[in-house]
């Protein structure tokens, strides 16, 4: 069920605001890649999602129950079935689904005190085709339970490095003040000068590990004023903000996972970034969560995957639906805005069965230029990371092998 | 004397035995080059310098000797208890040798760790003086925390503790900020270091809430230190505002902090202007109490004549330095009606004269800042005996415009009570309060509870008159001045001219900008507060040898984040106060008894115990009806489940008891609502369940689950963490019971052994028909346990999740599951019991486990680090001291303080 008006008005907003155009023709002849990877937690119920039968191979996609919500943006979606990602034992079976969902580093690649953790492929792509925007890249979440119920290893998608979490952003409004804000004033300049030569200096009574740690400092610091510079320059270029300052984080989900996704196509839109992530829930939590106009009670996804019976499957196939409603939405959306073509748009789980927690057979969808469509499908074993560094070879990243990758998967480029 | 006899006393351990004997026996056949079960290979072990480089290998093979999972139990071949224990003392001697390395014991890696969001709000919050916190944070619990008092030996039998609805606001010094919260780490707390990142998106955060915090409009009159540091040395000092003496005719008195306490106020007026304020505002009141910005005058007197055109000053402010001056047009009667039922005390305020039932007041405020006046006030209307109609109120503002609320009184005394509430609008103040009774039967219309709330109009700032003649470098070096003593405080140590000057730097950018020089200070203050050396904590600085002991003010920082969260306060930073033993000991003593420390409840304790965690359970409502309660199920449990526990701990801590408590008190503390739960109503004295007539009953609810009482339990029944709802709850489904979480919590908090995380990618049935089922979750489980890729690791999780199937999902006994009689029958260390009782008395009985658990837990807390196989002889010492003192809490935490771990560190990592 797609929002008419609330798609209608970013349309509108899209079409009255062709950025790129305005920058004359330089610009219209090369539009800048960009990606965006939706995760969306423990697994998916694998009757609904998967056809009746599967052969290797290509074929078309076929709309099972709960892909049905993808009927109008058929032609631009690819269906990836069948990759694998290595199991780390000793670390938790939800902690390293999300966390390593993007790094796919295997077992002997865990530097993070056994955690599989690594640069993920965001920021692999980032570090080639984004370095010059205001944002690297943009970290979104959704997750807005208010207890820290686990550890970071279950909410973050989008790592630096081995044990180095990029934050992500929950509320709307500071990622709109982030794009969009205007200049506080005041001499953050020097403020930021003052701070990093304060870190310059205590990091000289540091020993190793703990310098190691306080580069996150200065890193950020870098970032910061990298950023406040850039932002500057394009505030001139863009003038008013294209949407209006959101008030915090919308009561429907609905509305939230939306708005978001709004935020992310209009930083596309206005080059403020070209990589974003979003992590629609956090692995496990164990906190049951209003889907509102989907149950009229609040529901607990990890719980369910774990129940038996056809009410359980039927509740987990609706949740399925409404992140694939969702992820229509951002496909529109960004068709709209003329950046689907330059965009690839990746949503996925770090495991395919949440009953069984297997990290085998997972399901990958990919919209966006640059793919062939339909249903592609993979038996016997196929990393993950051969997709990952497809992907990442698409942008021209000299990239040659990507954690466990064997090789590309040639048959998916158009 | 300062800290040195360590390293001897951590050596004198048992002698080593020949370990070569006991792993040829019983370890090898399995765990060769070849085989290597379970990815460990002992043969590579050939003698002591071998063991020394690996030593971390040995202290798992400690834990699985000790708890008797190996060798395996099915084996024939088995150790005798001696064989076990010569081995265990001899990876003990172990641990304790000097690092191969450092030639001295390792007292573990220095550590950089950026401070929680928790101790970052605290650490502002100490850093001026605030009175109250900086922002609103998920952490801070909704506890009222006024019943603690850790200077007291006792905490009484009888407590108030009011619970804030979830998500209400509070009083904050910034209302609109806030941070992220931290993640805690793998199986530890969220105050560990490496669990810890900052990225470019914390440090932007940082920066706004610093400029946040040194801009705000509030922060000069609540910080008189941050009012001197940032004051323009050149204006001229003005003279303070006097406050209202009590002079000729008139009279003062204090303004209540509560609003309407007595719960009796159903109905609000909503008829009439728009720009009004909701009864929320009776909560509104009190956190802006906390602010010192807003007072209730709550009429007290039993018969007492107020004349038209006398003052009365009602005085308000965190130093009750400001006075609210109210000045009636009318004679006002303040007394006590027998017709009626009062929202606060036994009096209300009327008309004096018979039928002349108008009243008007005049107001304003003297001795606040500038500008300040009535931004919000709200009163109560009382319903009465026989009399009803309409009351109208009018609330005049600044520039003469008004706003008026209407309400028709219902019949009766208290069951119409009714709340008018008027907000001025921005800009402006309430300037006088008309209230109009003529349409209302009675022949005096009755009030009670005038509440305000104030708020700085924005008045045009004058421009100082004139300014002191002052050089710019001059004005410059009282600049450095200032910042040099605010670093030396932020930094928690001493600071350089280097450090300084960076900051003025940031004045001189800010002075030139603005031309102001309080906005010089602001900007010079924010860099401070978003600078490395405030947002993390470190024992930087190499020393001569390969440990160090820590500086007085790397220890003192130490101490006050471990006891407090918060940064070390001047006694601590005086130099010479942490040299010996002894001062550290009555330092110790000392920070326990001060109010801060009930941060090693509420941040400590919470953690340790997951309550967390326990806002997000969501019991069923139609299974669990009695957890919900009020209109729309709006009024929970969960806010009584977290004081019970919390009380216990605090308990312990204040009353300095054995830590014991914590497995099987013969205690506990209830209030009504989880007397009700747990069917102890019996236990609460008679008192308790007091109703006042016309009292709406969800509100006597409110009223009555503030109290709280201490009750002895029955034997053999609850007492004890394990025991309670909160645990009990937090480690359920909404649906039923889970055996396996509630086993796994305990093996993890009590024991602070966690299950190991499976090899594989298993697979745990979670079936959720407890509806439907015939089968008690026992018998289901059965099924699933007695697999047997399941059962060795299920042996030492279950017994614990079994015996607490007595316990339904929210914490209630229970006979059956499902219709079948509960059987919480089990095996514990070789040991059988039938029930929670047994189990506990088993754990009192030989509690080493538990101790050692939860002196880990604390240590591991206090160092912000995971514990290493060094530390093993520090936890050992520290319990055998506690034993030898009943257990003590303080015992235990004088012991950690003064640990060689805590009190040295590396020199280099």
């Amino acid at each position: 069920m797609m929002h008419r008006r609330h798609f209608l008005r970013s349309a509108g907003v899209a079409l009255g605001l062709p950025f790129f155009e305005s920058l004359g023709t330089a610009a219209e002849a090369t539009q800048p890649q960009r990606f965006a990877f939706i995760y969306t937690p423990n697994g998916y119920c694998q009757k609904a999602l998967l056809p009746a039968k599967m052969a290797a191979g290509h074929s078309p996609l076929s709309l099972t129950r709960t892909l049905e919500p993808l009927a109008q943006i058929k032609d631009s979606v690819t269906l990836v079935t069948g990759l694998d990602r290595q199991f780390v034992p000793g670390t938790g079976v939800h902690a390293q689904c999300g966390s390593c969902w993007l790094s796919s580093s295997p077992p002997q690649e865990s530097l993070d005190g056994g955690f599989p953790t690594n640069t993920t492929l965001d920021q692999v792509i980032a570090r080639h085709i984004s370095q010059d925007t205001v944002l690297p890249s943009l970290e979104l979440s959704t997750n807005d339970f208010a207890d820290n119920k686990e550890t970071k290893y279950y909410e973050c998608i989008s790592w630096y490095g081995p044990g180095y979490a990029a934050n992500a952003e929950k509320n709307p409004r500071a990622v709109f003040q982030r794009l969009f804000g205007r200049s506080k004033g005041g001499p953050t300049h020097s403020i930021l000068d003052a701070v990093l030569g304060g870190a310059r200096s205590l990091q000289k009574r540091l020993g190793g590990d703990d310098r190691a740690k306080l580069n996150e400092y200065l890193e950020s610091v870098r970032a910061t004023e990298q950023r406040i510079q850039r932002a500057e320059v394009v505030a001139k270029r863009i003038g008013r903000p294209p949407l209006p300052e959101p008030q915090g984080i919308p009561e429907k989900r609905g509305d939230y996972l939306r708005l978001m996704a709004d935020l992310f196509v209009y930083a596309f839109q206005n080059d403020l970034t070209r990589v974003a992530t979003l992590m629609i829930d956090p692995e496990r939590w164990d906190s049951p969560r209003m889907y509102h106009d989907l149950f009229d009670k609040p529901e607990n996804h990890h719980v369910l995957t774990h129940t038996k019976g056809d009410e359980a499957r039927e509740k987990l196939t609706q949740i399925d639906r409404f992140h694939m409603e969702f992820y229509a939405y951002v496909v529109q959306r960004l068709a709209a805005a003329r950046l689907l073509d330059s965009t690839t748009l990746v949503m996925g789980s770090g495991i395919s069965d949440g009953e069984q927690h297997n990290y085998a057979d997972l399901e990958v969808l990919i919209a966006g230029g640059g793919w062939k469509r339909g249903h592609f499908h993979y038996e016997g074993k196929h990393p993950l990371a051969n997709l990952w560094l497809t992907l990442a070879q698409s942008t021209g990243a000299p990239q040659e092998r990507f954690a466990d990758s064997t090789g590309v998967l040639s048959g998916l480029r158009a | 004397m300062r800290f040195v006899a360590f390293f001897a006393l951590l050596q004198s351990v048992a002698c080593a035995a020949d370990f070569s004997g006991f792993v040829d026996t019983y370890c090898i056949e399995c765990h060769d080059s070849d085989a290597k079960k379970g990815g460990l290979d002992l043969s590579r072990f050939r003698d002591e310098s071998t063991v020394m480089k690996d030593r971390e290998v040995w202290r798992s093979v400690y834990e699985k000797v000790e708890s008797q999972q190996m060798p395996p139990p099915k084996r024939k071949a088995k150790p005798s208890p001696a064989e076990r224990e010569a081995l265990q003392s001899w990876i003990m001697d172990i641990a304790a040798r000097p690092d191969p390395a450092l030639g001295v014991p390792d007292p573990g890696k220095p550590v950089l760790r950026r401070l929680t969001r928790l101790e970052y709000n605290n650490s502002i919050r100490d850093l001026f003086g605030l009175p109250l916190d900086v922002f609103m944070f998920a952490e801070r619990l909704p506890i009222d925390h006024k019943h603690f008092d850790p200077s007291a030996s006792t905490m009484g039998s009888r407590l108030q503790v009011p619970v804030r609805e979830p998500g209400l606001k509070y009083a904050v010094l910034l209302p609109d900020a806030g941070m992220p919260g931290d993640n805690r780490a793998e199986h530890g707390f969220s105050n560990r270091g490496e669990a810890m990142n900052l990225s470019p998106l914390l440090l932007e955060r940082y920066l706004d809430t610093a400029r946040a915090v040194t801009h705000s409009p509030k922060l000069p009159a609540l910080s008189a230190s941050f009012a001197a540091t940032i004051s323009d040395p050149r204006v001229p000092k003005r003279a303070i505002p006097v406050p209202l003496e009590e002079q000729g005719q008139g009279f003062t008195a204090d303004a209540a902090a509560d609003f309407a306490p007595n719960f009796n106020v159903p109905d609000e007026a909503r008829e009439g202007d728009v720009m009004m304020t909701t009864y929320q505002h009776r909560f509104g009141v009190r956190a802006s109490v906390a602010e010192g910005i807003a007072g209730v005058w709550d009429a007290k007197a039993r018969s007492q004549t107020w004349s038209a055109g006398t003052r009365m000053g009602l005085r308000f402010g965190l130093q009750q330095e400001k006075t609210l001056v109210l000045t009636p047009r009318e004679d006002v009667w303040i007394a006590g009606f027998s017709t009626a039922t009062e929202t606060s005390g036994e009096s209300l305020f009327t008309n004096l004269t018979k039928d002349a039932k108008h009243l008007h007041f005049d107001l304003h405020v003297e001795g606040g800042a500038e500008g300040e006046g009535v931004v919000e006030a709200g009163l109560c209307a009382l319903s009465r005996k026989g009399e009803s109609g309409a009351i109208s109120i009018t609330a005049t503002f600044t520039d003469g415009s008004s706003a008026s609320l209407k309400h028709s009184m219902k019949k009766g005394e208290g069951v119409g009570n009714a709340f008018f509430g008027f907000r001025a609008p921005p800009g402006m103040h309430i300037v006088a309060l008309s209230l109009n009774g003529t349409g209302f039967s009675g022949s005096y219309v009755l009030f009670d509870d005038l509440g305000f709330i104030t708020g700085q109009a924005a008045v045009a700032k004058a421009a100082p008159a004139e300014l002191n003649r002052m050089s710019d470098r001059a004005l410059r070096k009282i600049a450095a001045e200032r910042l040099t003593a605010l670093a030396t405080k932020a930094f928690r140590r001493v600071v350089t001219d280097a450090d300084v000057d960076r900051f003025v730097d940031v004045y001189d950018a800010a002075l030139k900008q603005s031309g102001s020089f309080e906005e010089g200070m602001r900007e010079a203050i924010a860099a401070i507060l978003t600078s490395p050396d405030f947002l993390y904590l470190s024992a930087a600085g190499a020393g001569r040898g390969a440990v160090r002991v820590l500086t007085e003010e790397e220890l003192a920082t130490r101490l006050a984040y471990f006891l407090w969260s918060a940064p070390p306060d001047d006694q601590l930073r005086t130099p010479r106060a942490l040299q010996t033993y002894p001062q550290l000991q009555a330092q110790v003593q000392r920070m326990l008894h001060d109010p801060r420390v009930r941060e090693l409840g509420e941040s400590f304790a919470v953690q340790w115990l997951r309550l967390d965690q326990l806002t997000t359970a969501k019991p069923d409502p139609k299974l669990f009806k009695a957890f919900y309660s009020g209109a729309k199920n709006k009024t929970t449990l969960h806010g009584a489940m977290l004081v019970e526990a919390l009380l216990l701990f605090e308990t312990t801590l204040v009353e300095d008891r054995s830590i014991l408590d914590f497995i099987s008190a013969d205690y506990t503390w209830l209030n009504p609502g989880l007397a009700r739960l747990y069917q102890f109503e019996s236990l609460l004295p008679g008192d308790a369940l007091k109703k006042n007539a016309g009292d709406d009953s969800t509100l006597v609810t409110a009223k009555n689950d503030s109290q709280w009482f201490r009750v002895k339990l029955p034997k053999g029944s609850r007492g004890g963490f394990m025991t309670m709802a909160g645990p009990l709850t937090v480690t359920s489904l909404p649906l039923r019971t889970s055996p396996v979480k509630r086993g796994a919590w305990l093996l993890e908090t009590i024991f602070n052994r966690p299950p190991q995380e499976p090899k594989v990618a298993f697979v745990l049935k979670e079936d959720d028909h407890a509806l439907n089922s015939t089968q008690s979750v026992r018998q289901r489980f059965e099924a699933h346990r007695n697999q047997d890729a399941c059962f060795s690791c299920h042996v030492r999780l279950d017994p614990p999740g079994f015996a607490l199937e007595r316990f339904d999902a929210i914490g209630r006994w229970r006979e059956t599951d499902a219709g079948q009689p509960v059987d919480a029958r089990a095996t514990w260390s070789g040991t059988a019991f039938d029930g929670p009782a047994e189990y506990k008395a088993l754990l009192a009985k030989n509690p080493h486990e538990f101790v050692r658990g939860f002196i880990e837990h604390l240590l591991s807390y206090a160092l912000s680090r995971e514990l290493e196989v060094y530390d093993m002889p520090v936890v050992h010492a520290i319990e055998r001291a506690a034993q030898a003192q009943g257990y003590k809490l303080s015992v235990i935490i004088t012991e950690i303080a003064q640990s060689y771990p805590f009190t040295h560190t590396r020199s280099a990592p």
